[in-house]
């Protein structure tokens, strides 16, 4: 491993001595001042990030520290609101993606950019075709593609296939050889070894040396600081938006990274625990849904408040939605009070008294245009209804009580639901849930941009239903959330649960959970034999 | 509690051999128009002559570019219901040629343009949805072609006539036009713009963090789909020597039908123009088929929608037996 710069320059303290002949302009990517607000969530508050041609620099960050923002605004894909990003001492300029691409900044996004519908061929050479007057020149096209593949040892991805008959790692791969055949001045990489089993991601970061070798500066962004070990020369932390901690790998151990990544909170959010039940209310046994999920053991008892925990998009959301009957379980044993449960729809899941909290309020969670009243009585309208017509008194009645109970504005009972805050909507959504007394609750981020107070009375609710008996599962992507507001937290990496931690023995921490969802490594497809 | 060991590196994968997939949508599409030709065949022997087809082609003709012209906005996961709209103007402008020369042709096709750009432009930079965009031009553009021509009439030049029913060298110029457009679809679909519209209509989102620039794309594809939807209007006037105003309803629905029997995916990104030139021939010998059988008009309609629906099924059938995603 190469460490090209040594001194220990603090936080965006602009160039180190200068290493080699370059005495001319600063051979590096400089991003100073960096902000950028999505309507009022102010997501960078002032990034500062140098990376010098030539090495390879990891970024790392907690879910929502603003990493994802910053590379989509060097690749041109957002503008930011302030700060400025200069490569090579020139600043990028205006123009989307196209000027920075010109410039020399690829990215190989997370999300993944191939166009299904194309070839791989086709995909790798998107906007740089071989032609004749405007018609791409078929074999040529399909020559060069070979070329590259085979120049970046990638020679296993056909380059006539169609990338809809790709599977999501070979996309993955197909996407790291697109950006580096662009022999980008800057490579952005995007977790891009989080879907790849060993002997791939390891290509990926050998590529990426590689191409720092060639005078390239390398933004690694990933989650395993074993990778960060292996092949960063530098490292940047971001937390809410702002850098907090630059420096060599080696200048800091693990705890360290990981205290930074989280920063000291001081919570005085969260309710007291009452101790939960003994009573299991809901037991999965090696679960599946699809390829991707399971096998997968789950327990939640009656009054427990069970947390799911790990990096975003590790089958926390196929979970909840699997209970909730938006998908169907594919494998395994699932009982709701002992009774088995495999709900084909919502409704089905409803009537097991499950009640799910969608992720996305708006879209899944409410009629927007309909009042309080109608959405907070909405998934229990059969309990209010005499002589087949909906008793509307007894509908208002029972409503106001409830809006009492959650704290919603008196005053607004018969607004749209749309004029209503975040936080307030987001109250509805958990009125409706009370209204019910649910046997379990399914809270998918339920806490996500919700201002404190409303956070407050938002956790103080569930409390008081796990108080009475409902089983809480609680997925959150804020871990100081799942720390200190649940019994229990499951860990989950690649759509397995990787641990359990409980709260009554002491193992539940922010470290612990950030822990044992990093410590996890990729491994290979297949290696545990599905349960009979 | 965790394993922190690094997993053996595994044996290096073989390069995946994998077969073609059946290409199920041109097996369909040809497989329909191979039995309906041979039912038509079979009823009526005297079609097997090439100027007999070339009138077949002819009344097929406009229906022929109007799904044409559908599946370039279909590609780009659009949808354009002003397509008859523009076939009425297009009509009318030529027909207003009373005696004119050629330049009334050109006319009508920059008007299809003028008015294909107007759609792209709304749905493309002002980004409305292009079903609200060309339901409300449709109805516009008809009241156009009203205003110009409040009923049928008029005399289209003799240019236009002959280019719907003329031959050239022994060959129907019907077939001529087919076979140009199928040539021109070849072209398109190799072109780098091709590539833009198939990367634009799969995912305009990936297509732009590619550095497409979407909104362009989208327009361009509109135009061409005025482009066409006039063309078929000027061959639609040479083959009834007329000009009407109200033509054009009757082809927008069809249009689409086309473009689905013809296998191109409504969510856009998939399929070309020369499934839907089989699709739109298909129709076309139904019609032909149910005439020749001396049935009723509404036998015509019901078939074709028949047929349609039929398709579909089958087709979501053989997805969901072969477990490819549905389209």
């Amino acid at each position: 491993m190469t460490i090209i710069d040594g001194a220990g320059t603090g936080a965006g303290a602009g160039r180190g001595p200068a290493a080699g002949p370059a005495a001319g302009p600063a051979r590096e990517l400089v991003v100073t001042g960096l902000e950028k607000a999505y309507g009022r969530n102010q997501v960078l508050r002032g990034v500062d990030l140098t990376a010098r041609f030539g090495t390879v620099h990891a970024l790392l960050g907690e879910n929502g520290a603003g990493k994802s923002t910053l590379i989509k605004i060097l690749g041109g894909v957002t503008r930011q609101d302030a700060g400025t990003v200069s490569l090579g001492g020139r600043k990028l300029p205006p123009g989307g993606v196209t000027a920075a691409q010109r410039a020399g900044v690829r990215v190989v996004f997370q999300e993944l950019s191939s166009i299904a519908n194309l070839s791989v061929a086709e995909n790798l050479l998107y906007r740089a075709e071989p032609h004749r007057a405007g018609v791409v020149a078929g074999r040529r096209l399909q020559r060069r593609a070979a070329e590259l593949l085979a120049r970046f040892g990638m020679d296993r991805l056909d380059p006539g296939r169609r990338v809809a008959d790709l599977d999501l790692a070979e996309r993955q791969l197909l996407e790291v050889v697109k950006a580096l055949a662009a022999e980008p001045r800057v490579l952005v990489l995007d977790e891009a070894t989080s879907a790849l089993s060993s002997a791939d991601s390891s290509w990926v970061l050998d590529q990426g040396r590689q191409a720092a070798a060639r005078g390239c500066a390398v933004l690694l962004i990933t989650h395993r600081l074993g990778e960060v070990r292996d092949v960063a020369d530098r490292l940047t932390v971001l937390r809410s938006g702002t850098t907090v901690l630059v420096g060599r790998p080696d200048e800091f151990d693990d705890d360290t990274m990981i205290t930074e990544m989280l920063g000291r909170r001081v919570e005085r959010l969260f309710p007291p625990r009452t101790p939960p039940g003994e009573d299991v209310v809901v037991a999965v046994r090696g679960g599946r849904v699809g390829e991707r999920l399971g096998p997968l053991d789950l327990e939640v008892r009656a009054g427990e408040i069970a947390g799911l925990g790990g990096l975003q998009g590790q089958g926390q959301r196929e979970v909840l939605r699997a209970l909730a009957g938006a998908t169907r379980w594919t494998g395994g044993e699932v009982t709701v009070r002992g009774r088995e449960h495999h709900p084909a729809t919502p409704a089905e899941a409803i009537r097991a008294g499950i009640t799910y909290v969608p992720e996305d309020r708006q879209r899944e969670g409410l009629l927007l245009t309909r009042s309080v009243l109608v959405n907070s009585s909405l998934s229990s309208l059969f309990s209010l209804v005499r002589r087949g017509l909906l008793d509307r008194r007894r509908e208002a009645q029972r409503s106001r009580a409830v809006a009492g109970d959650t704290g919603l504005p008196e005053g607004r009972l018969h607004a749209p639901v749309s004029m209503l805050s975040g936080g307030n909507q987001q109250k509805v959504v958990l009125a409706r849930a009370l209204y019910r007394e649910p046997t379990v609750l399914l809270l998918h981020d339920c806490t996500r941009g919700v201002d404190v107070g409303t956070k407050a009375d938002i956790f103080a609710l569930v409390a008081g239903l796990a108080a009475k008996g409902t089983g809480v599962v609680f997925y959150s992507s804020d871990l100081s959330e799942l720390a200190h507001f649940c019994d229990r937290v499951y860990v989950m990496a690649e759509g397995r649960v990787r641990g359990r931690l409980d709260a009554a023995g002491g193992e539940l921490s922010e470290e612990s959970i950030l822990r044992l969802a990093l410590t996890h490594r990729a491994d290979d497809t297949g290696e545990e034999a599905p349960a009979p | 509690m965790t394993d922190l060991q690094l997993p053996a590196a595994p044996a290096a994968r073989p390069r995946a051999r994998r077969r073609r997939p059946v290409p199920w949508d041109l097996v369909a599409a040809l497989a329909i128009f191979l039995v309906l030709a041979v039912v038509d065949l079979v009823l009526q022997p005297a079609l097997a002559d090439l100027g007999q087809i070339g009138l077949l082609l002819q009344t097929g003709l406009p229906l022929v570019l109007v799904a044409a012209a559908q599946t370039m906005v279909v590609l780009v996961r659009g949808l354009d219901l002003s397509v008859g709209g523009i076939l009425a103007v297009a009509t009318v402008v030529t027909a207003s040629a009373q005696g004119g020369g050629p330049g009334w042709i050109a006319l009508a096709l920059a008007v299809g343009i003028g008015l294909g750009l107007l759609n792209g432009l709304l749905v493309g930079p002002v980004g409305m949805q292009p079903f609200i965009v060309t339901l409300a031009t449709w109805t516009i553009f008809d009241g156009i072609a009203l205003k110009i021509m409040s009923t049928d009439g008029g005399t289209p030049p003799p240019a236009a006539v002959a280019l719907a029913t003329g031959e050239t060298a022994g060959i129907p110029n019907s077939v001529l036009v087919v076979v140009g457009l199928l040539v021109a679809w070849l072209l398109l679909r190799r072109s780098r713009f091709g590539h833009r519209m198939v990367a634009v209509g799969t995912d305009a989102e990936r297509a732009r963090l590619n550095g497409t620039p979407v909104r362009a794309v989208v327009v361009a594809a509109f135009v061409l789909s005025g482009l066409l939807a006039a063309f078929a209007g000027v061959l639609s006037s040479g083959l009834t020597a007329s000009g009407s105003p109200t033509i054009g309803d009757r082809y927008i629905l069809t249009s689409v039908a086309a473009v689905v029997i013809g296998g191109t995916s409504l969510l856009g990104g998939r399929g070309g123009i020369g499934l839907t030139v089989l699709a739109a021939l298909s129709l076309t010998l139904i019609n032909d088929i149910v005439a020749a059988m001396n049935a009723d008009v509404w036998v015509t309609t019901a078939a074709s929608s028949g047929l349609l629906l039929v398709l579909v099924l089958t087709r979501g059938l053989v997805a969901r037996l072969s477990g490819r995603r549905v389209t």
